[in-house]
């Protein structure tokens, strides 16, 4: 009887135990959500409204700007073309780290690795100017660029872990049957690691949606993407939370449902090099 | 072995015996050629080049900019002033020792937590309990907020007027301080989101470490009546420890990057109460368009940075030698 009581204690422990995490984690991204459907009055409401009459105002305001959609059409642009070419670079270069040992592969690899590391901050200056003198400033390919050398360490790290978890014999089969490495890369393999392809592709589109400090120095009014937009509203004299936490809410959608598609394979990029060496 | 030294031992030329052996030396010498050049060379040139276009020679860019007084408006007219950058940055009166001390407040302050924060709740994670995948889930969230968005939620949940925080702390009858307006309390508040933003991937990582481990030796130490403590200290611990040093690494060298989520909360102030590094080479770059004295400041943490990464892949390179002598 005494076992017994303990154990629903420590039940109802646990339960709380779940809950205080939850709520710490998942309140703010609540306050954000519920603050997009909120009116102004009941933003500034003193204590703050937990009940209210939702409004969706602020995301038509939003969705019927054109300088909004603009912003998104950017983003979308920006962040679709540079996974597309991180994947294909990145899937280059992995499969030939993974499948040769040439002399400076070990260097090479490991040099990206310090490349992830370095703070973004350290190339601004130098960038900055150089976009300046190529006429790269303001435009999509300049960031795409940018974005693009920022996300390779990821998606070869990543990638490579893929490759290498895949049996030379399949690859070995196929050439007997004739292919040539590029085609046993691209009919053999790359359909078999489609998973961890698109965990890679999601993690490289999470960088490139959320980037910030390029887009905001690099860019300009024909690149802003959603983050720079974002933190455009903060300049304004009268800050209409509403507007900022209904943009706040597109900006964090797109990810969040791609993230949740493949969540399980996300955690060895987020890992990266951490637990499997 | 692994599939890449096997393949490495044929590229050299060892034919082994067998039916594979054949495979593998069979017209590998045209296989791994394209237009004339070694594939591997032809598959990894368009990265590298984009790689030293965009990374590489910036730096070297920013090495000689570091030796000017270059400003970005042209007020001052160009000069070489040598090593003068270094000497203003690393003198005893430089304001960048002030951003060096924030910085690291701000990663060890917040890594303390994260780690305290990620191993426990990675321990209770690994056990079976209802809701565990909900929980699991839920810590997903964060991560996926961008750090930008973060810093704005935060804002509002801070706020001295209609905030959630100063309401609750004011129901329990204290008076909240204007968390990111006080020299004392600004910098903790920041920290109080990155703890909230990274701690999930401390906890992320933990668990992946804590799931690797053999149940095995568990069963077997409890066997013997180790209690649940001496299996987590004498056992669990030292397992996971190589992978708690890197996740502590990874995060301090995270903390170095920091710029949105401090631009956006604090930008820095009040005063220099929260101005990290990053903030510190944006201000001096793109407030006083500084831009020699910026590079020598970008040169400085790159070298910190550098410093912090040796430690980093000494740690991975031994964890893969170990990991191919357990495989081998």
């Amino acid at each position: 009887m005494a076992t017994k009581n303990l154990k629903r204690i420590r039940n109802v422990a646990m339960i709380f135990v779940v809950a205080a995490v939850w709520i710490f984690y998942f309140f703010p991204i609540y306050w954000m959500v519920s603050s997009s459907f909120k009116t102004r009055v009941d933003t500034f409401a003193i204590p703050p409204k937990w009940l209210f009459w939702p409004t969706l105002q602020f995301y038509l305001n939003s969705f019927t700007d054109p300088k909004f959609l603009k912003v998104i059409q950017n983003s979308v642009i920006i962040t679709g073309t540079t996974v597309l070419l991180s994947l294909l670079l990145g899937a280059w270069t992995a499969y030939a780290f993974a499948r040769f040992r040439f002399k400076g592969s070990l260097t090479l690899s490991f040099s990206l690795i310090i490349a992830r590391m370095m703070p973004p901050i350290v190339f601004i200056v130098p960038l900055y100017l150089l976009f300046n003198s190529l006429k790269l400033r303001n435009s999509h390919i300049g960031l795409i660029l940018v974005f693009t050398v920022f996300n390779l360490p990821f998606t070869v790290w990543m990638l490579k872990s893929f490759f290498e978890e895949v049996p030379i014999e399949l690859e070995e089969a196929a050439w007997i049957d004739g292919a040539s490495r590029l085609q046993a890369m691209g009919r053999v393999i790359l359909p078999l690691i489609a998973p961890g392809l698109a965990a890679t592709a999601v993690f490289a589109a999470l960088l490139a949606w959320n980037e910030f400090l390029f887009a905001l120095l690099l860019g300009g009014p024909d690149t802003t993407t959603l983050p720079v937009f974002l933190s455009g509203f903060l300049g304004e004299r009268d800050v209409e939370w509403g507007d900022i936490m209904a943009t706040a809410t597109v900006a964090v959608l797109p990810p969040t449902l791609l993230v949740m598609l493949v969540q399980q394979n996300l955690i060895k990029g987020l890992t990266l090099g951490a637990v499997k060496g | 072995m692994t599939s890449g030294e096997q393949h490495a031992s044929t590229e050299q030329g060892q034919v082994s015996v067998g039916m594979q052996g054949q495979v593998r030396t069979a017209g590998a010498e045209r296989r791994n050629r394209l237009l004339g050049l070694p594939l591997h060379f032809i598959l990894i040139a368009p990265t590298f080049l984009i790689v030293f276009g965009l990374l590489v020679y910036p730096l070297g860019y920013a090495i000689v900019l570091g030796f000017s007084n270059k400003i970005l408006t042209g007020s001052v007219p160009f000069k070489w002033v040598g090593l003068e950058n270094y000497f203003d940055l690393l003198g005893a009166d430089s304001e960048m020792w002030t951003s060096v001390g924030v910085t690291l407040r701000f990663a060890l302050v917040g890594v303390f937590f994260e780690f305290i924060i990620g191993l426990s709740l990675a321990l209770l994670l690994n056990r079976e309990f209802r809701g565990r995948t909900w929980l699991r889930v839920g810590l997903l969230v964060p991560l996926m907020v961008p750090p930008l968005a973060s810093g704005l939620i935060w804002r509002i949940i801070y706020d001295d007027q209609f905030g959630v925080f100063p309401h609750l702390i004011r129901t329990v009858g204290a008076n909240p301080p204007i968390l990111l307006g006080d020299p004392d309390w600004a910098l903790y508040a920041v920290v109080a989101t990155e703890v909230w933003r990274s701690s999930p991937f401390m906890v992320l990582v933990l668990l992946a470490a804590l799931q690797a481990q053999p149940v095995e030796t568990i069963e077997a130490a409890e066997v013997d009546g180790a209690s649940g403590w001496q299996v987590f200290r004498l056992i669990t611990l030292p397992f996971i420890t190589p992978v708690i040093i890197v996740a502590l690494l990874f995060r301090t060298v995270d903390a170095l990057r920091t710029f949105d989520l401090i631009f956006l909360l604090t930008a820095g102030g009040p005063g220099t109460t929260t101005e990290v590094i990053s903030m510190f080479i944006y201000r001096w770059g793109f407030r006083h368009f500084k831009l020699g004295f910026t590079s020598a400041a970008s040169i400085l943490l790159m070298i910190a940075t550098l410093i912090i990464c040796i430690f980093y892949l000494r740690m991975l390179v031994a964890r893969q030698a170990e990991v191919q002598l357990t495989q081998e």
